[in-house]
C-alpha cells in the first residue's frame, strides 16, 4: 500500500494547449474570472484585476507569462488564487480539470528536450492516464519583474 | 497576550505625546515673551514628569535627555542667559530629536542609536546630564509644592499580577488630596505603574470622576479588592488588566480614562478607528446594492412597487453610515491649532536678524481636521510662512511688524487654509514642490495676488478614510478622481473645439485648455467605445489646465479607497483603487500625474515610457 506521505493532490487546469497541475495546497481558492478590471500600463501578464472579498488582488495570465498566447475569458475560464512572500496572486486559466491524486515520485524533471519558454518556467512533469501534466515553477512565474516570456528570446529549438 | 513591556512603553509614548506638546506650546511662549516665567516654569514641568515617566517605564536614556533639557531651560529660569533665543533653538532640536528618536523605541529596552547619540552629545554639552544617569532608575516622583496636581509613578515589580483599579472618588473631594490619598492607599496593596488621569488630565480633572491605576500585586482581583477595602477605598472595581478584552487583543486599547462626570472616554489606536471608517464603507457599499437591486427589480421585473420598498431600507442605511461616519471621524480629529507650531517657529525664524519683525495671526484654530492629515498639514504650513515671513520681513515697508493672517475653516468636506500678508510670490518651483506634496495628501495650493499682498489658499481633504470620487467611464472600464481633484466638467460640442498647436482644446472662461483623451494617458487600457468622447473632466491643474475625454460621467461616489499591491501599482497615475456598489473595481487616478502626463504626451514623449521608470525591481 502507498503511503499517504507519498501522495500528491493536484489540480489540474488548462493553458493553451497544454494540462498543468498544481499542488492543491497551493490554492488559496478558485474563482470565476467574469469581469476583470483593466490596469493601466500594466505589462501584459497582467490580465487585470478583481475583488476578492474587498482585496483587489492582481490576476495574471498564465498563458502570457508563459509566452502560449492570451487566455480568452470564456465561460469556463478560471482564477486560481495563489498566495505568494504574503501577497495574493490571481492565475487566470482556460479551465480547471479535476482534483487528481499522484504518487510524489511520478512528477520528473522536465525532459531535457523540452525546450522554449514555457519548459524554463517547470518544475517537473508528470504522465497520467496518457496525459502530460505540467507543473509550473509559481517562484519563477510570479517574479516581479520577469518580462513575459513571449517577448523574451527562449533556448534554441 | 502583549508583552507587559509593550503595554507599558505604549502608556509612556501616549503620555510623552502629551508633554511634547506641552513643551512646545510652553518654548514657543518662551521665546515671545522674554523673561517671562510662566513658560519656562511649565518647560521645567513638563520636562521634569517626561522624566520621571520615562523613568518608569525603564527609558533611562530618554530620562537623562529629559533631565539634560530641564537643566538647559533652568538658566531662563535663573534669568542668567542673556541669549535666550540661541538657547531656547537648542531646545527645540533637543526636543525634536528625543520626539523622533522616541518613535524608533520599538521595546523598553530598545536603544535606537538616535537615542544614544542624543545623550551623549548633551552629556558633554550639558555636564549634568550625566548625573541624571544614576537617577534614570524608575522610581517614585512625587514633588508636592512644585505643582498644583499631583502624579505618582512607581516602579513596577517584574513578575506580578497587573490589575487595572478603579477608584470611585466623592464630590468633596479636593484633587491633590483625593490623588495622594488614594495612590498611597494603592501603594500598601501593590506597586502603581501608572494613573490615569495623567499629569496633564489631572489638570482638568475636577474632584468628581475616578481614578484609575495600573497596579502590580501578588494578590488576585478579589484578594486585591478586599485588602482594599480594609485600608479604606471603597466601592474599587478591580480587574484584571492584560485580560480585559481591548487590552488582550492586540493592546489597541491604549489607556483608559473616566473623567468628570459625563465626560468619560476611551482612548483608541488610529488602526481601530480606520477599521471602523472601511466598516462604514462597507454599510455604504451595501447601500448602494439595495440601490443596485432596486433597479434591477424595476427593470427586469417591472415591479416598482417592490423596488420603491427596497429604497426605505437602503436610505436607512445610508444614514446609519453618515451617522456612524461622522461620529468616527469626531473621534480622529484633531484641532487645527495642533498643526500650527511649526509655522508659528517659522515665522519667527523667518524674520529673526531681519529689519522687520513678523506677527502670525491665527483664526480658526479650533477647525477640527483628521490625525492622520495633520502632519503633512504642518509641514506644509510651516513651508508657506517660513517663505511668507522671509518675504515679509525683507520687505522696507517700515520698520513697524508685518502681520501674516492665517485662516483655517472647513469648506464642505475640506480643510482649507489661507495664508496672507504682504509678501512676494515664491519661486514657481519652490510652489510646484509644494503642490507636490499636498497632492499626495489629495490636498492642493493656490497662490493669487490679495489687498494684503499675497494669498495663498491649501486645501485637504476632511479626512483619508473615504473619499469622495467623481467616476467616469472609458470603454468599459471607471475611473475616479477625488472631487477636490476636479474643477468642472463638461460636454463639449465639436462645433466648441479648437486647436492648439495641433491637438483639440476649447477656451474656457477666457483660458486655452488642451484637450486629451484619457485612453491614452491610461496607456490603452479602457479603450474609447469606438464614438468620439464627448466629455471632459477638468482637473485642478499647475501650471496650465488640462481636460481629460471620457466617454461617459457616471456621477459623484462615496467610496473606501483600497491598497494596491507593488504589483499593480507600478503607475503614477494609480493612486489606488475603490469597490464600488455592485463588487467592481475602478482605479482612483492622481490628478497631477495624469497632467504630467498630457503634457509630456503634448510634447511627444510616450505615457508608457514613465510606467518603466517607475516600476518596482527585484523579487518580492
Amino acid at each position: 500500500m502507498r503511503d499517504r506521505a507519498d501522495e500528491l493532490e493536484v489540480v489540474t487546469f488548462r493553458v493553451g494547449a497544454e494540462e498543468y497541475a498544481l499542488p492543491a495546497r497551493e490554492l488559496c481558492e478558485l474563482v470565476r474570472a467574469t469581469r476583470l478590471t483593466r490596469v493601466p500600463h500594466a505589462p501584459a501578464h497582467v490580465r487585470g484585476v478583481v475583488n476578492l472579498r474587498g482585496e483587489v488582488t492582481a490576476v495574471l495570465d498564465l498563458a502570457t507569462r508563459l509566452g502560449l498566447g492570451t487566455t480568452e475569458l470564456g465561460p469556463d475560464a478560471r482564477v486560481l488564487v495563489v498566495e505568494r512572500h504574503g501577497e495574493r496572486v490571481g492565475l487566470l486559466a482556460e479551465s480547471v480539470g479535476r482534483l487528481t491524486h499522484l504518487c510524489r515520485d511520478d512528477v520528473r524533471p522536465p525532459p531535457p528536450v523540452a525546450t522554449g519558454a514555457a519548459a524554463a518556467s517547470l518544475d517537473g512533469v508528470a504522465v497520467v492516464d496518457g496525459r502530460v501534466l505540467h507543473f509550473p515553477n509559481l517562484d519563477r512565474i510570479l517574479a516581479f519583474d520577469g518580462p513575459d516570456q513571449a517577448t523574451e528570446p527562449g533556448p534554441e529549438r | 497576550m502583549p508583552d507587559e513591556n509593550d503595554e507599558l512603553l505604549q502608556i509612556f509614548k501616549h503620555e510623552a505625546s502629551e508633554l511634547f506638546e506641552r513643551l512646545d506650546a510652553a518654548l514657543l511662549d518662551a521665546e515671545e515673551q522674554p523673561g517671562a516665567r510662566g513658560p519656562v516654569d511649565e518647560l521645567m514641568r513638563a520636562a521634569h514628569t517626561l522624566k520621571g515617566a520615562a523613568g518608569i517605564a525603564g527609558l533611562g536614556l530618554v530620562s537623562e535627555v529629559a533631565h539634560a533639557v530641564e537643566q538647559m531651560v533652568a538658566p531662563l529660569r535663573e534669568r542668567t542667559e542673556v541669549a535666550e533665543p540661541e538657547l531656547c533653538d537648542r531646545v527645540g532640536r533637543t526636543l525634536e530629536r528625543l520626539r523622533d528618536a522616541l518613535g524608533r523605541v520599538e521595546r523598553c529596552d530598545h536603544v535606537p542609536a538616535e537615542l544614544t547619540e542624543l545623550a551623549a552629545e548633551l552629556a558633554q554639552a550639558v555636564p549634568a546630564a550625566a548625573e541624571a544617569t544614576t537617577r534614570a532608575a524608575p522610581r517614585a516622583e512625587l514633588v508636592l509644592g512644585e505643582y498644583d496636581r499631583v502624579r505618582l509613578h512607581v516602579l513596577r515589580a517584574r513578575g506580578q499580577l497587573f490589575h487595572r483599579v478603579a477608584v470611585p472618588v466623592t464630590a468633596a473631594d479636593e484633587p491633590v488630596a483625593w490623588a495622594t490619598r488614594h495612590i498611597a492607599r494603592l501603594r500598601k496593596v501593590g506597586t502603581v505603574v501608572a494613573t490615569t488621569p495623567g499629569a496633564s488630565e489631572l489638570e482638568r480633572v475636577g474632584a468628581l470622576g475616578e481614578l484609575i491605576a495600573l497596579v502590580a500585586s501578588d494578590a488576585d482581583a478579589t484578594a486585591l479588592a478586599a485588602a482594599l477595602a480594609d485600608g479604606g477605598i471603597g466601592g474599587a472595581v478591580v480587574t484584571p488588566f492584560v485580560e480585559a478584552p481591548a487590552a488582550s487583543a492586540s493592546a489597541r486599547q491604549v489607556a483608559v480614562r473616566s473623567l468628570q462626570g459625563s465626560e468619560q472616554g476611551v482612548r483608541v489606536e488610529l488602526g481601530t478607528l480606520a477599521e471602523l471608517l472601511r466598516l462604514v464603507g462597507e454599510l455604504r457599499l451595501a447601500r448602494d446594492r439595495f440601490g443596485l437591486l432596486g433597479e434591477r427589480v424595476a427593470r427586469e421585473l417591472g415591479d416598482r412597487e417592490t423596488a420603491a420598498e427596497l429604497l426605505v431600507p437602503a436610505t436607512r442605511l445610508g444614514d446609519l453610515a453618515v451617522e456612524l461616519e461622522e461620529a468616527v471621524l469626531g473621534a480622529r480629529r484633531v484641532p487645527v491649532a495642533r498643526a500650527l507650531r511649526g509655522a508659528q517657529r517659522a515665522a519667527r525664524d523667518a524674520a529673526r536678524g531681519r529689519a522687520r519683525a513678523v506677527r502670525l495671526e491665527v483664526r480658526g484654530g479650533e477647525t477640527a481636521i483628521d490625525l492622520a492629515l495633520a502632519e503633512p498639514l504642518e509641514r506644509a504650513l510651516a513651508d508657506l510662512v517660513r517663505a511668507f515671513a522671509a518675504s515679509a520681513a525683507a520687505s522696507d515697508a517700515g520698520t513697524s511688524a508685518a502681520t501674516l493672517t492665517l485662516e483655517a475653516r472647513r469648506h464642505d468636506r475640506e480643510l482649507r487654509v489661507r495664508v496672507s500678508g504682504p509678501a512676494h510670490e515664491p519661486a514657481p518651483e519652490l510652489v510646484r514642490t509644494w503642490q507636490q506634496a499636498l497632492a499626495r495628501h489629495g490636498g492642493r495650493l493656490e497662490l493669487a495676488p490679495d489687498a494684503t499682498g499675497l494669498a495663498a489658499e491649501l486645501s485637504l481633504p476632511h479626512t483619508t478614510a473615504i473619499s469622495r470620487v467623481l467616476l467616469a467611464r472609458v470603454g468599459e472600464e471607471l475611473y475616479a478622481w477625488p472631487v477636490e481633484a476636479v474643477k468642472e466638467t463638461l460636454v463639449v460640442s465639436a462645433a466648441s473645439l479648437r486647436s492648439i498647436e495641433g491637438r483639440p482644446g476649447l477656451v474656457l472662461g477666457g483660458e486655452l485648455v488642451g484637450l486629451v483623451a484619457l485612453s491614452e494617458l491610461l496607456g490603452g487600457a479602457g479603450d474609447g467605445d469606438g464614438r468620439p468622447p464627448r466629455h471632459v473632466v477638468v482637473l485642478h491643474a499647475t501650471p496650465s489646465a488640462v481636460g481629460l475625454l471620457v466617454d461617459e460621467l457616471v456621477g459623484v461616489r462615496d467610496v473606501v479607497a483600497r491598497p494596491l499591491g507593488a504589483r499593480v501599482l507600478r503607475h503614477p497615475v494609480l493612486a489606488g483603487a475603490a469597490i464600488l456598489g455592485d463588487g467592481s473595481v475602478a482605479f482612483v487616478l492622481r490628478a497631477a500625474a495624469l497632467i504630467e502626463q498630457a503634457i509630456g504626451l503634448a510634447h511627444g514623449a510616450r505615457p508608457v515610457d514613465r510606467a518603466r521608470a517607475v516600476a518596482p525591481s527585484g523579487a518580492p
